[in-house]
This record gives C-alpha cells, structure tokens and sequence, in this order.
C-alpha cells in the first residue's frame, strides 16, 4: 500500500507530503503544483519512466501515462522537463488524481 | 460478495450487410430485458448499464434511463444501476439527471444506484467538451445533482461549469437522502478519488483478485481517514468486472463465450474513424481467420495481435473483457471468485453479453452460473457484511450502501 513514507528521497518526500496536505486543507491548485514539481523531479532522474502519451500499436502492458487534466509537459534537450498549466485553478479531484499518480510513480520508481 | 450484470449493448454488424439489419436494434433492447428480468428471478443482485454515445458495434446504450425504466417494470428485486451518467453539464444537466434519478427511483420502487462518470473523449469531443476539464465538470455536476436531489428548495448554484438560481427540483428520489453514488474507477487514481468522496468504485481496472486486494485495502483506509462525503450519505463499495459465460465445461464456455469477450477488446481498442461506415465484425472476423489469433492466446482469452486502446480507461475495460476467469465451467468459475471474495471485492459485475454471443446461450449460462456458482457466496454474505461493518467504525458518516 503506497504511502509518503516510502519515499526515500528527502525532496521528493517533501513534495507529496506537502501535495496531500494542500488537498487536505482545500487548496487543490497548490496541491496540484506540488504533486507536479514532483512528477518533474522523477523524470528529470528517469526520462522513460513516465510516458506523455500511450504509444500505440503495441501489446505491452500498461506503462505509466501522465494524467493530462490540463497540465502539460515539455521536453527539450539538455533541459530539465518543464510544466505547462493550461489554467490557473484545479478540482479536489484533480489534485487527488495527480497526488495518487506521483505517490505511486515515486514510489514504483525506488525513489 | 454480491452479483450484477452489466451491460453495453454491444451489436457487430451483421457479416452479410454493410449496416444491421433493420430489426437488429429493436432485438437487442428486447433481449436484454428478457435477460435483466431473469437475472432477477436467478437472484443477481444488480444490474448496470452504461451510457455511450458514437460507439458503433462497441455500445448502442446511449439512453439507458429508458431501458432501465423498462426493466423496473419486468423486475422486482435487481438493483438498476447507471453504470455510468456522463456528468459534464454538456452531456446531461445537472437538473436533469436529479430529476431522472428520481423519477427512476420512483417507477422502480427505490432500487436506483446512481453511478456517474466522466465519458470517454470520443464521446466528450462529439458534444465539444474540453476533455481536459471532464473531471472538474463530473465534480461539481455530481456534487450539485445531489444537492438537488435532497435540498427544498435547492440552494442554486454559481460554479465554474454550472449556474442554477433557487429551484425545488421534483421529484425527489424514493431513497433517502438520495440512492447509492457511484463513479467509475478504472483509472486507479479515480477509485481513491471515490474512497475519498464517499462513492463506491465501479472499478473496471483490475487485473488479479491480488492486485484488487491491495486497491481494497487503500480504498478502505482513505474511507476512515481522509472522506469527505460529495453527497450526503456514503457508498463504500468496490467492484470487479468480468466476462462471463457458464456452461457444463470449459471447452463449451470457451466455444460459446471466449469470440465475444475477444470482440469486446477489439471493438473497445478500435476507435471510431469512419462513423457509420466501419465494419468492425468483418475486420475482427478476418483476424481470427487468419490464424492471427493463437491457440495459446484463445486458451488465455488474449489476442497477442490487438492493441491496448490508449485512453486509460478504456484499457481497463479491454483488459476486463480479455479475462478468462469467469469463461468456464461452474468449479472454474468459483475458483477465480473465491480469490475476489478474499480480496474483500463487494461486487462482481459481469458483462454476459458482448460481441457475437447469442441470447440462447447467454440465458442458460444466467441459470447455471445462479444455480450451481452463486449460492455459497450469498450464504457467505452475511461475513463479508460485518467485514464492512468493522471496517467502518468511527466513520462518522451516514452510509447508504445496499452492499
């Protein structure tokens, strides 16, 4: 069962703790944010754990796909992933959606 | 552990025409009520039936609060579940759906479990809704179809999506405060978004009883710990789903019932390109032709050919219609079901008729499944309710689950 305290990286940890307890406290945007710069950490460390988008024509089982919801991420070479948020303000249940994705992407990576 | 259906309508397209026929439609609704209202005198326990729209072959259910109106009157006991409403206020208001809800409340006599959702992109893009801004449109629509569904007069509303000033909505639902809610959950992320907002998990993304015991038992806590009820009583409840076909032995199940759980897949992973002009029957046929499907894959009910859809959901769905867990004799059955009732799975739905399945073999398989696989689970109910029981102590919300 996927909890913070598995996370071994300090920042990382700090992160999706502080995700968790912006939704707690009603601020689904900042929660958001967190749980982001967290996404954007892991894959600064590891490129090809989190797919963009689903490749297709392929029988793999599922990877791990970002979960859109108006947030989107660029890539450039020789440059640390960057976010891009289509708007300024998310759900409850958007800031959950993206708290659980990068809870279990960090934990799923051994961070 | 408890026992539903659920249903897509699913209609390929005859081989021999380039359309259906002109009767297709109308045999398929009839027939699917015949079968709800004998599900009902088996004893299953819930029926769900999805809202689509677009989705040729795949789903002809795009008014289901119709055909679950038929089915009160033929039925007395089964639940009638919306597996799911699409929420956004584009697809169906927020009033609207209060006042269907009710009224499907009242006509059934109070058996209504309100399952909402956020429709698939196709569907999404054919009504021209921002698919990025689906979730927040289902959370506010949900929250505030319950609020009409119990507030007098409703408190209005100046949301983000939604701009409603003071009405009473009429009627009121039969159930108080309101029936069951549900969302569905085939994302793993949305079923803790449930857990979270008190909503039962119609969840379509399992892969193993141990994979769904490990989702059980997070679900479970963040109910205890972190709920915060969008309505005004809580569903906790959590369900799989699978593809069933129950016969004497495992090579007539797999005769009968392994073609329309692959041509549920193939359908699921196709996506719409040619509306109106596609025949995906004829493509799936000349696929399993071509021997493109092997023996091993038939055995395991894979097709080692077929692409997973991209849209997450939809993957979960095509990954449970590929299952062969519920395709076989009653012992092989029970087995695979026993390992969901340890995992602590509230409900199993299954989906008995999709692609080329017939109705005369559908009918038998209901019996046999009711009569020889179904009864040691409702006699074993009774635990798995006080199960429910102590997991719920010190939740300081009212529940109105019909687990």
């Amino acid at each position: 069962m996927a909890k913070p305290d598995q996370i071994q990286d300090e920042t990382l940890r700090t992160l999706v703790l502080e995700a968790r307890a912006a939704y707690l406290g009603g601020q689904a945007t900042e929660s958001v944010h967190r749980s982001v710069d967290a996404l954007l950490r892991l894959m600064h460390q590891h490129p090809d754990f989190i797919a963009l988008q689903r490749r297709p024509g392929t029988a793999a089982r599922v990877g791990r796909v970002w979960p859109g919801l108006g947030v989107k991420v660029e890539l450039a070479a020789d440059q640390p992933p960057r976010a891009v948020y289509e708007r300024e303000t998310f759900s409850t249940s958007e800031a959950i959606t993206f708290y659980e994705f990068a809870l279990e992407s960090v934990i799923d990576a051994k961070l | 552990m408890k026992f539903g259906l659920f249903y897509e309508l699913q209609l390929p397209k005859p081989l021999d025409s380039d359309q259906w026929h002109p009767d297709d439609e109308r045999r398929l609704v009839m027939e699917t009520l015949e079968q709800i209202e004998f599900a009902d005198k088996l004893g299953f326990d819930y029926v769900f039936e999805v809202e689509h729209d677009f989705l040729e072959e795949y789903a002809h259910s795009s008014a289901p609060e119709v055909v679950l109106a038929a089915a009160s009157q033929r039925t007395r006991y089964i639940r009638l579940g919306h597996g799911i409403i699409h929420m956004p206020p584009v697809f169906n208001h927020p009033i609207r759906v209060a006042e269907r809800i009710a009224t499907l409340d009242l006509v059934s006599n109070g058996r209504v479990e309100f399952g909402t959702g956020e429709g698939g992109d196709t569907e999404n893009t054919g009504f021209s809704i921002d698919v990025s801004r689906k979730k927040a449109m289902w959370e506010e629509a949900t929250r505030e179809s319950l609020k009409m569904m119990v507030q007098v007069p409703y408190e209005g509303c100046d949301g983000e999506f939604i701009k409603v000033p003071v009405r009473n909505i009429i009627p009121k639902p039969l159930q108080k405060p309101h029936p069951p809610v549900w969302v569905a959950a085939s994302r793993r992320e949305t079923m803790f978004v449930a857990a979270r907002f008190g909503m039962g998990a119609l969840g379509f993304g399992f892969e193993t009883p141990e994979e769904a015991q490990e989702r059980i038992e997070r679900y479970w806590e963040l109910i205890r710990e972190e709920c915060t009820p969008i309505g005004y009583a809580i569903n906790p409840a959590v369900t799989a789903l699978g593809s069933l076909m129950c016969c004497p032995t495992n090579e007539e199940a797999v005769t009968k019932g392994l073609s329309g759980a692959q041509m549920f897949g193939f359908l699921l992973g196709r996506g719409q390109r040619n509306y109106g002009r596609d025949h995906f029957h004829r493509q799936f046929k000349a696929l399993s032709e071509e021997g493109r499907m092997s023996q091993y894959a038939q055995r395991r009910g894979i097709s080692i050919v077929d692409e997973e859809p991209e849209d997450e959901s939809a993957r979960a769905l095509y990954r449970a219609s590929r299952r062969g867990g519920f395709i076989g004799a009653p012992d092989f059955i029970r087995d695979t079901l026993r390992r969901y009732e340890a995992a602590h799975i509230d409900l199993v739905l299954f989906i008995a008729q999709s692609g080329d399945r017939k109705h005369e073999d559908i009918m038998p398989s209901l019996e046999l499944f009711a009569r020889e696989v179904m009864p040691e689970f409702q006699e074993r109910h009774e635990k798995h309710r006080q199960w429910r029981e102590q997991q719920l102590e010190g939740v300081p919300h009212p529940v109105n689950s019909t687990i």
